[in-house]
């Protein structure tokens, strides 16, 4: 059936390579993308699916510069050499929400697409207001931009592209920086959108996805693209359990943490213990607290009410050195942890024995080009260093595939294995359900017990 | 229904700016000086655009540089033949140098003054908006320079986190120069998604918008009252010299 169907893209061996790049992400071969289908992109860190998607919006070369051979064509026309072609019928969303808004109020940016297709002010405001109501963003249309969590903006920037009526859709891990309940509201609007609009897919949480897929293209590492049909998907890999051990003493206590941002009181009392040898998880909407939580408890945040114990004795304000000397905290965005244009200085004062030979054959490389799996595991291993007792990570699973979140458990595991406490704020579920030994939810400003 | 615009157009208030600091630049006298700031602020006050707070707190930061400059003014100036000695709190003081003084004090104090009040007070969408659609400014131009706006916020979060992220690992803040290539990556990143935000939703240059930034005729009209005002005792003035 899917043979009948009109082809919108062909793709026809297409390479590109960064600039001062040695890789060079290829999809051999020719793949047609017909209309109607609803594609999931799978491969490795690197493979090229993102690359891929920007291709296909004609934006290589002229936003991403790079060598490229072979040709995409849109509707039998090259978006290589007439990019033009595609611009304004093709949307693409990317992971970070704030990165894609691009005006001041929340109307202006759901007209952005319509305006540049020149329809009249009164109708777009027309269908602002129709789709508003569809979509129950009503609320929302006269705020600021900036004013909006990251769930809303995501919202919103789909919303403005759907608007447009684009003929394809690629939404490139639209959930990562989401909550699952943001995440199950942004695939809601999609499937109420249209259900036989032309979809690509890139993302890891596939949950989300069964039942709407019609196709898997899966890209090897050497370019060669595996074809497979809905049914061949695996949908669910389980992660590894990481076998529980015996806690040892308490390195920390939060007594009654309270703290509040002008505008909104958002710790209102939260309790926790944490021992040694012990892995905690967190978990909680966007903006619950849980990032200020972490930077209250390395010491990063001072004004807050209760207090925090260490050793069983009263960590005072301003003792923050000692508590910043013996507190690890891991951000979501690796890049945040490197200072310096060479893997070799970053390592430095790192504990290589307990890191192994990962990046022997990278320590000339910048730490900025190494793959998004190997980031994470320096990063972490930067913020170990120092013989910290206590290590808080950020969303450590954000932008990581199946392999690399196994190779970060094993790591997480080891780090345990050493004595030290542990605290992982995630939305990843399952990720806190394989590798902490109790998991609590962030919620109206207390910690609640999910699991124990 | 298409909004309607009210208050005056942000690209008028951004010539006004252009045109109060050139006539603070030209004026010849301490007094012509504090009418332009009188003029401006009134300006400002009309079209409901002076924050009271922000300007209050700017003056009175402002008093220590002014005053320092009258000071130092003073005892460098030279003294002038027609100079006469001016009797000021039981202190003796050379007319001439007192009034040249007051009016290098005054100046730069109304030229920071003037621009800084303006410059509060304009909207920059609105300024943007309306410099695509009166004077065809390139829309790529204007989106990027919304975007390079819209992502200070952005910015100055990350490199919050950059900060804490150096302290965790060194227990003190390291000198600014280690933050340098993290945040450019960082905002290289950033802008080359906003790029291609702007670029894949079909940027024209031929656009619709449903905010009208267009000039009217009461924007004509505030311009000319305006010039009319900063012209006309400038005129006098020169012919009075002359």
């Amino acid at each position: 059936m899917a043979n009948n169907q009109e082809a919108l893209y062909n793709i026809r061996d297409f390479r590109f390579t960064y600039p001062e790049s040695n890789h060079t992400i290829a999809w051999q071969g020719n793949h047609l993308i017909r209309e109607g289908e609803r594609i999931l992109l799978t491969g490795a860190s690197g493979s090229g699916k993102s690359t891929l998607l920007y291709g296909l919006m004609g934006l290589i070369p002229e936003i991403l510069y790079g060598k490229v051979d072979g040709d995409i064509y849109f509707r039998g026309k090259s978006i290589i050499e007439n990019p033009e072609f595609v611009k304004g019928r093709a949307g693409l969303i990317l992971q970070n929400p704030s990165a894609q808004i691009l005006c001041h109020s929340v109307r202006e940016e759901l007209a952005y697409g319509l305006e540049n297709k020149k329809i009249a002010p009164g109708k777009i405001l027309e269908e602002i207001d129709e789709w508003a109501n569809k979509f129950g963003i009503s609320p929302l249309l006269n705020q600021r931009t900036s004013s909006l969590s990251g769930g809303e903006k995501q919202k919103i920037t789909l919303l403005s592209i759907l608007m447009t009526k684009p003929e394809i859709l690629m939404l490139d891990e639209p959930t990562a920086f989401l909550d699952p309940i943001s995440a199950k509201e942004i695939m809601e609007i999609i499937e109420k959108y249209d259900s036989g609009k032309t979809m690509l897919f890139v993302e890891h949480n596939l949950g989300y996805l069964k039942g709407q897929i019609t196709r898997n293209l899966d890209l090897d590492i050497t370019g060669k693209v595996n074809n497979r049909s809905a049914e061949e998907i695996i949908w669910h890999t389980p992660l590894p359990f990481l076998e529980k051990t015996a806690k040892g003493r308490m390195l920390m206590q939060l007594e009654n943490i309270r703290f509040s941002y002008p505008e909104k009181d958002i710790l209102k009392g939260v309790n926790l213990k944490i021992y040694e040898a012990e892995i905690i998880g967190i978990k909680g909407r966007n903006g619950s607290g849980k990032s200020t939580l972490l930077q209250i408890m390395a010491g990063l945040k001072r004004k807050y009410g209760g207090d925090i114990l260490l050793d069983e004795n009263a960590y005072k304000g301003k003792e923050y050195k000692y508590l910043n000397s013996i507190v690890g905290l891991l951000f979501q965005d690796p890049e945040n942890h490197f200072l310096f244009h060479k893997v070799e200085k970053e390592l430095e004062g790192c504990d290589l024995q307990f890191i192994g030979d990962e990046f022997e054959g990278k320590k000339n490389q910048s730490p900025f080009t190494l793959s998004e799996g190997e980031k994470r595991r320096l990063s972490t291993a930067i913020s170990y260093q120092g013989n910290k007792k206590l290590l808080f990570l950020d969303e450590p699973t954000f932008g990581q595939d199946i392999n690399n979140k196994r190779k970060l458990i094993s790591f997480l595991g080891k780090l345990r294995d050493r004595g030290l406490g542990i605290v992982i704020v995630s939305h990843d579920e399952e990720f806190l359900k394989v590798v902490c030994g109790s998991v609590y939810e962030l919620k109206e400003g207390k910690l609640q017990v999910v699991e124990q | 229904m298409i909004e309607i615009k009210k208050g005056i157009n942000d690209l008028i208030l951004f010539g006004l700016t252009f045109a109060y600091t050139i006539a603070v630049l030209v004026s010849p006298t301490w007094q012509l000086c504090i009418y332009w700031i009188i003029l401006s602020l009134f300006q400002l006050v009309i079209v409901r655009r002076l924050n009271w707070k922000l300007i209050s707190i700017f003056m009175l930061f402002l008093l220590i540089p002014g005053i320092s400059l009258f000071i130092t003014s003073y005892l460098h100036l030279k003294g002038n033949m027609s100079s006469y000695p001016v009797i000021f709190a039981g202190i003796e003081l050379d007319h001439y140098r007192l009034t040249m003084s007051l009016y290098l004090a005054i100046r730069a104090a109304a030229l920071s003054l003037v621009s800084f009040s303006f410059l509060t007070a304009i909207h920059y969408e609105k300024l943007i908006y309306s410099l695509i659609q009166n004077l065809r400014f390139p829309v790529i131009w204007g989106y990027a320079l919304l975007v390079a706006f819209n992502s200070a916020g952005n910015i100055q979060s990350e490199f919050k986190r950059i900060q804490q992220a150096a302290v965790m690992r060194f227990s003190h803040k390291p000198l600014f120069y280690f933050y340098i290539i993290p945040l450019l990556v960082s905002a290289t990143r950033y802008s080359q998604q906003a790029a291609m935000s702007i670029q894949s939703r079909g940027l024209n240059q031929d656009k619709s918008f449903i905010k009208s930034e267009k000039l009217r005729v009461f924007d004509l009209l505030i311009l000319l009252i305006n010039l009319t005002g900063i012209i006309i005792p400038l005129l006098y003035l020169i012919r009075q010299s002359s």
